[in-house]
């Protein structure tokens, strides 16, 4: 099988056993690999109504055809387990170097169940795949861990998946962590690992891979590498990387900050807008076979956090630790990652639990009686990290905010919950909804794992019109110019954009980004900008015909993505969650920003329309039987459905 | 005339682009391992070596594939 290795290993840590399976190839052509690969793989293997921290969960890493060549971002790995945090999907992808790895070990998947007796890790190299004992490993942070395994196993080039202690503590937002510096933030699955007492996943690989026709491959590289490179995202994306869209962001007025209270004010764009990243970066870092090297490396030569040198300042961070919680400054931000990234915490729901509690000290909703004698206030950098610390420990009042903000209102009660800037469990952060209505901000009602911004996202959007107050089905439109450049099927650009009015559908754009998307994080590219954005189904067809040699046309691609949307909410409607759970936090409700709140009837004929661009009852949100069928899905029906 | 490959490091993303070019040019296939270029990553550092294995001819494969030129092909004057 060429593109893929064609395995799968299955690990059950409950008996220490290890085997093989092959992976059938129509599984490859309907699902891709990766994101889709694992959906499908979650649905077979376990029952999504499950406790996500009891060993019945099951865990999958998922790196998709494309990756380990040299086609522009093919370095992606998605993790994907049920989470403790959302009790939804827990689902989340990250690059750099573990994916390609574990293809040149000749797998495309590992699903690891069960629990093992006291701590261990796993390391596959090659075909030889063995359990270690991880007892002297248990309690450290990721950066100790990892040196500790690279230099145990003599091999200073494999590629480590760890958790910090925050994965061991079963913090509900423990994120594993992708080497020293990157990680598969969201959604908890670190606590998963923990809860299974596995350490790490070590890859190492030196196994061909193989490709049906190589000189058509290398051409349809050599184009997506120009779309890629030609994007105008691609200057600024490598100049300042993520940082970008801080700006971007910040000139929509679509940024709130103090756990989502206000809009952010100028303090906020000149002490954090990407200009001043450039006095620290000293060079660019890139993922494996990516022409963009967004991650900056960051020296910090002066201030209180002189001396710090890590990669990567990023907009989530930024978003987080500046919007949310108050800090003007970046270096500060720098040593916010650090710590988030020892501790293995996703930074978003560790800065979302903070801000919370905060913003409930600051409405006399809980008080130092609550926090052991802390007293919460914006922008507090040491006590920030205080907290980061005790959550990863749970130690005193950071065992409650390991729980997760969802957890903390229901723990507290006295009216917090309407405090909640968590929809569908995960926090919406970088955009707020109520002063940018748009296919971004609605995508949070959608988006498997939660109501986060990463799933859903339009490949081209029209920044400089504001979205009218009041209209929910549509977003300002854009010239026919622009949308004729867009790897979008006709049929669909047909659905979407409406040139005489003016107009771009949400919920039709909405079903089209995030099949897109499903895509992208299937074939295991990289969802940033430059890439994402200028890819689609055509390109995309002649990659996968001329790497597996089977031949994919754009529909088959658009189908895939759609077939992965369909059983992901099949995932979550078994999971169970209702039609009626497709909602905002209450907050963006009841409370306005910039005099600004959302309608929530409106926004439910949103969510219908949105049933009916994917050909759902919108009484359930569920796919009917034919609907299924067309897709290959009808074992996985809902019960209900 | 004898070629040689000049490599700047300060340009160098550590993508290993020129890595997967070589050995899929030569051996049509992916594999790192078997590339003549050899890019190491100091992962906790940042920074990187590139290495010159035997039998890199050179042929300009990698430079062209690299997205930052970092990698110099020079030519120079037989002493
Ligand atoms: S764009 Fe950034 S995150 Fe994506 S593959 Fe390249 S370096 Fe990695
Ligand atoms: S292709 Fe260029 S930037 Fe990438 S690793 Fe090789 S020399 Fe460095």
């Amino acid at each position: 099988m060429h593109g893929y290795c064609g395995k799968i290993l299955t690990i059950d840590l409950s008996n220490s056993k290890i085997s093989e399976c092959e992976m059938i190839s129509k599984d490859g052509t309907d699902f891709l690999g990766g994101f889709g690969m694992n959906t499908k793989i979650l649905l077979d293997e376990m029952e999504p109504s499950i406790d996500a921290l009891s060993e019945k969960n099951v865990l999958t890493f998922g790196v998709g055809p494309l990756v380990g060549t040299f086609a522009p971002t093919a370095n992606r790995t998605e993790i994907s387990a049920k989470s403790p945090l959302t009790g939804l999907m827990g689902t989340s992808n990250s690059g750099y170097s573990w994916g390609p790895e574990l293809k040149y070990a000749g797998y495309d998947n590992i699903v690891i169940k069960g629990k093992a007796e006291k701590p261990v890790y796993i390391f596959i190299n090659n075909e030889n795949v063995r359990i270690i004992d991880a007892m002297n490993l248990w309690g450290k942070n990721s950066w100790e861990t990892i040196r500790e395994i690279k230099a145990q196993l003599g091999q200073k080039e494999a590629s480590v998946a760890c958790i910090g202690v925050g994965g061991e503590n079963l913090v509900r937002f423990a994120s594993i962590e992708n080497g020293f510096y990157g990680a598969w933030g969201r959604t908890g699955l670190g606590a998963v690992m923990g809860s299974k007492n596995l350490k790490a996943v070590v890859v190492k690989g030196n196994r061909d891979l193989t490709v049906a026709e190589p000189e058509k491959f290398q051409e349809a590289v050599s184009e997506m590498r120009s779309s890629i490179t030609n994007h105008p995202t691609f200057k600024p994306w490598s100049t300042f990387g993520s940082m970008v869209a801080v700006d971007v962001n910040y000139d929509l007025g679509a940024v709130t900050g103090y756990d989502q209270s206000e809009l952010v004010g100028e303090d906020f764009i000149k002490n954090l807008g990407r200009k001043n990243l450039l006095k620290y970066k000293k060079r660019s870092l890139a993922c494996t076979a990516c022409p963009l090297a967004c991650s900056p490396w960051v020296e910090i030569d002066e201030g209180p956090y002189k001396g710090l040198k890590i990669k990567g300042i990023e907009i989530t961070s930024t978003m987080d630790f500046g919007a949310r919680l108050g800090f003007r400054n970046l270096p500060a931000i720098a040593k916010a990652t650090e710590y988030f990234q020892k501790f293995g915490i996703d930074c978003s729901t560790a800065a979302a639990s903070i801000g919370f509690a905060t913003k409930l000290f600051e409405e006399n909703i809980i008080d130092k009686s609550d926090t052991e004698g802390l007293e919460l206030k914006w922008g507090d950098e040491s006590l920030v990290f205080e907290l980061m610390r005790k959550i990863a420990y749970r130690e005193g009042f950071g065992d409650l905010l390991a729980e997760g903000p969802v957890r903390i209102a229901k723990k507290i009660g006295r009216g917090s919950e309407e405090y909640l800037t968590q929809t569908r469990g995960l926090e919406t952060n970088i955009r707020d909804p109520r002063v940018r209505w748009d296919v971004w901000t609605f995508g949070a009602l959608i988006n498997p794992r939660g109501g986060d911004h990463l799933r859903v996202q339009a490949s081209v959007e029209n920044y400089k019109t504001p979205c009218p107050e009041g209209e929910y089905i549509y977003e300002p439109g854009l010239p026919k110019k622009v949308v004729d450049k867009v790897d979008i099927l006709d049929e669909w650009k047909e659905k979407i954009f409406d040139f005489e009015k003016n107009t771009t559908s949400i919920p039709y754009m909405a079903a089209s980004a995030q099949d897109h998307l499903n895509v992208v994080n299937s074939l295991g590219i990289c969802i940033r900008p430059p890439v994402a954005w200028s890819l689609g189904p055509k390109i995309f067809s002649k990659l996968m015909s001329a790497l597996i040699g089977i031949e994919y046309s754009p529909e088959d691609i658009r189908k895939a993505g759609e077939r992965i949307s369909n059983a992901s909410r099949l995932f979550n409607a078994r999971a169970g969650e209702k039609r009626e759970d497709l909602k905002f936090a209450p907050k963006y409700y009841n409370s306005s920003v910039n005099d600004r709140k959302l309608d929530k009837n409106k926004i439910d004929e949103v969510v219908s329309k949105y049933c009916e661009a994917r050909e759902w009852d919108p009484n359930t949100a569920l796919p009917s039987h034919e609907k299924l069928k067309s897709l290959g899905l009808e074992k996985y029906a809902n019960p209900k459905g | 005339m004898n070629d040689y490959l000049g490599i700047d490091q300060r340009l160098c993303t550590g993508c290993k682009t020129c890595a997967l070019a070589c050995s899929f040019n030569y051996f049509g296939v992916f594999n790192p391992e078997k590339a003549y270029i050899k890019v190491i990553r100091h992962e906790e550092a940042g920074t990187f070596d590139i290495v010159i294995k035997n039998g890199c001819i050179p042929c300009k494969i990698c430079e062209e594939s690299c997205p930052t030129k970092a990698l110099i092909f020079i030519q120079r004057e037989e002493e």
